[in-house]
């Protein structure tokens, strides 16, 4: 194991063996995960599964009964000054900031809390809340925006001080879908082009999906599938096809089989098929060549992360 | 950019521990209708006491023997009444959570919270002391002799009034219904540290229990001696008063900070800090 402060291959996150007990009951059991910079981590599971223990584990607001989480190389909780230092959260069902103060002050406050000086936060603070269309409104309390508006002023005291990793527990809840769109922009935007390392937590399977370079689905307190996001939803392909042609339904009257699901985008139509069985497909292509219609793609059919959360969750 | 790493300095520590109270003292500057209906209340509320204790009016040498032990009180009712409700309500809305993703340890937020809290039962007590002191030199003849050295007998109950309400911020981290027992304490500190009748017309036995259970009984019966008895504090040192005094505040204090670290990783360990 690495010493206080060194980092592995470009890991940020290290959990070894972390379990955590609530007077018997176990809420997390055994974790140990390696969460790489720059990646997006999305950690899964329904109601009272564990994940928001985990995250306060991780952050060192919940001492673990058993293992170690180390952020950055430093043991959270033998070298906490350092390891906080790397982290940024915006914690669920938390005002997260203080209603009283202006968004300003808040991202002063909160800056100064992780040790920075007033003069290194400003133009941060600043770039942040330009950014994050607050701006015009820094002076006014907190407690007067919006639900959105106050997300994104708890997101913004999360990254004042320009942490490399970035614990987002349900970061979308109760906002806007403007609101929700720009934080998912910023996760994006964090990880891909500064580096940022986060760990999200949402029930927003979509977001999950749109925004996660690798997914940990946990149930009662155990993970039971953690993969890139790529690899999970293509080991649950199913066995059946997708027939994509150009053209869509109204275009295509007449052409395509009746009988089949079919969906479409502006240009494109999809027919799904019951089976994998290949005469199955021979026949839909014929029938799709004779009526001359332009085949683009055959594949077997991906299901979307929703599906497959349900899949695992209930056990199949 | 990257996430600036420093290590914890006595210099780092004091300028967040400021940061802590300019907080503190913004929000409570927000919330300053309270604060004037409070000053109000405490104004009111040692006239009432008085002319009750003086069977329907002011007696001047009563009030020059109580009025310090009534500014103690003021200062530890609004200084435990803050911390309590601030460690609460900063439970309740994640913002303790939020603090302590420091790289300082909890008890400096605390330590800040504290610092504030006193400032706004010593602007209190200032308040409530200015429109008193009208009341005495023009209207009521009481003969207060202010002597620089109370500052000593002062900090001492000063010391034990952060040291207790560190004790009651910990111990709202662990009882919800801290709000029923810090009212019932600022109920015990009003009528035996001397802030109604002096501690010496006590019986021996409950001015003794008081010295040792009731915070700033001491601090404040030093003072009433020194102020108004004309005890010298070298005698009260050597007849071991001060010196108890003194031990009393230190006791006091490092129970308050032992109890808060005590609290925070009870807390920690039953993920009962946040929202």
């Amino acid at each position: 194991m690495a010493g206080a402060g060194s980092k592995g291959e470009g890991v940020a996150i290290e959990l070894r063996g972390l379990t955590k007990r609530y007077k018997g009951v176990t809420a997390v059991e055994e974790l140990s995960l390696d969460i790489r910079s720059g990646q997006v981590f999305a950690l899964l599971g329904p109601n009272g599964a564990g994940k928001t223990t985990i995250i306060k584990m991780i952050a060192g607001l919940v001492t673990p009964t058993e293992g170690t989480a180390r952020l950055g190389g430093y043991d959270i909780a033998t070298h906490r000054s350092h390891a906080v230092q790397q982290i940024g959260a915006v914690l669920e069902g938390s005002r997260n900031v203080y209603w009283s103060l202006s968004a300003w002050q808040n991202l002063i406050y909160f800056g100064r809390l992780k040790g920075l000086r007033t003069s290194e936060i400003k133009p941060r603070a600043e770039r942040l809340l330009t950014e994050l269309g607050l701006w015009d409104r820094r002076k006014e309390q907190v407690g007067s925006f919006s639900r959105g508006m106050q997300q994104k002023v708890a997101v913004a005291a999360a990254l004042v001080t320009d942490p490399q990793i970035l614990l987002l527990d349900e970061p979308t809840i109760g906002l806007d879908v403007e609101a929700s769109r720009t934080v998912r922009q910023w996760v994006l935007r964090l990880a891909h082009d500064e580096g940022k390392t986060i760990v999200l937590t949402t029930h927003q399977l979509e977001m999950a999906e749109e925004l996660s370079d690798r997914v940990a689905i946990i149930r009662s307190g155990r993970i039971i599938a953690d993969l890139p996001t790529d690899d999970l939803l293509d080991r649950y392909v199913e066995d059946r096809f997708a027939v994509e042609v150009a053209g869509t339904p109204d275009t295509l009257a007449g052409a395509l089989p009746t009988d089949l699901a079919h969906g479409s985008s502006s240009s494109r139509t999809v027919i799904e098929l019951p089976t994998a069985e290949q005469d199955s497909l021979h026949a839909v292509l014929a029938e799709l060549h004779a009526a001359s219609v332009p085949v683009l793609a055959v594949s077997r059919i991906r299901p979307n992360l929703e599906a497959v959360f349900v899949r695992l969750i209930e056990g199949q | 950019m990257a996430a600036t790493v420093s290590t914890p300095s006595v210099a780092l520590g004091l300028r967040m521990l400021g940061n802590e109270t300019s907080k503190a003292l913004r929000v409570t500057w927000v919330h300053k209708a309270p604060l004037i209906l409070q000053t109000a209340g405490m104004l009111a509320f040692y006239w009432v006491i008085q002319l009750f204790v003086g069977g329907g009016r002011l007696v001047p040498e009563l009030l020059a023997m109580t009025f310090v032990a009534y500014l103690a009180y003021i200062v530890g009712y609004i200084t435990l009444l803050r911390m309590a409700g601030d460690v609460l309500e900063e439970m309740y809305t994640g913002t303790l959570e939020q603090s302590l993703l420091s790289p300082l340890r909890p008890w400096v937020a605390s330590t800040g919270r504290l610092v504030a809290a006193l400032v706004e039962g010593l602007l209190t007590a200032a308040v409530v002391t200015a429109f008193y002191l009208v009341l005495f030199l023009w209207v009521l003849d009481v003969e207060l002799a202010w002597r620089w050295p109370a500052l000593i007998p002062l900090t001492i109950t000063l010391a034990e009034i952060a040291g207790f309400a560190m004790f009651i911020g910990g111990i709202a981290l662990i009882v919800n219904s801290i709000g029923a027992i810090v009212h019932v304490i600022q109920g015990i500190v009003m009528f035996f540290n001397g802030a109604i009748i002096p501690v010496f017309v006590f019986p021996t036995w409950l001015a003794i229990a008081s010295k040792i259970l009731v915070p700033t009984t001491l601090g404040m019966d030093a003072s009433r001696r020194f102020l108004t008895g004309g005890e010298s504090l070298g005698r009260m040192w050597s007849d071991g008063t001060l010196p108890w005094a003194l031990l009393h505040a230190a006791a006091v204090l490092l129970l308050g900070w032992t109890a808060y670290q005590t609290a925070i990783r009870r807390g920690l360990r039953g993920g009962r800090l946040g929202a």
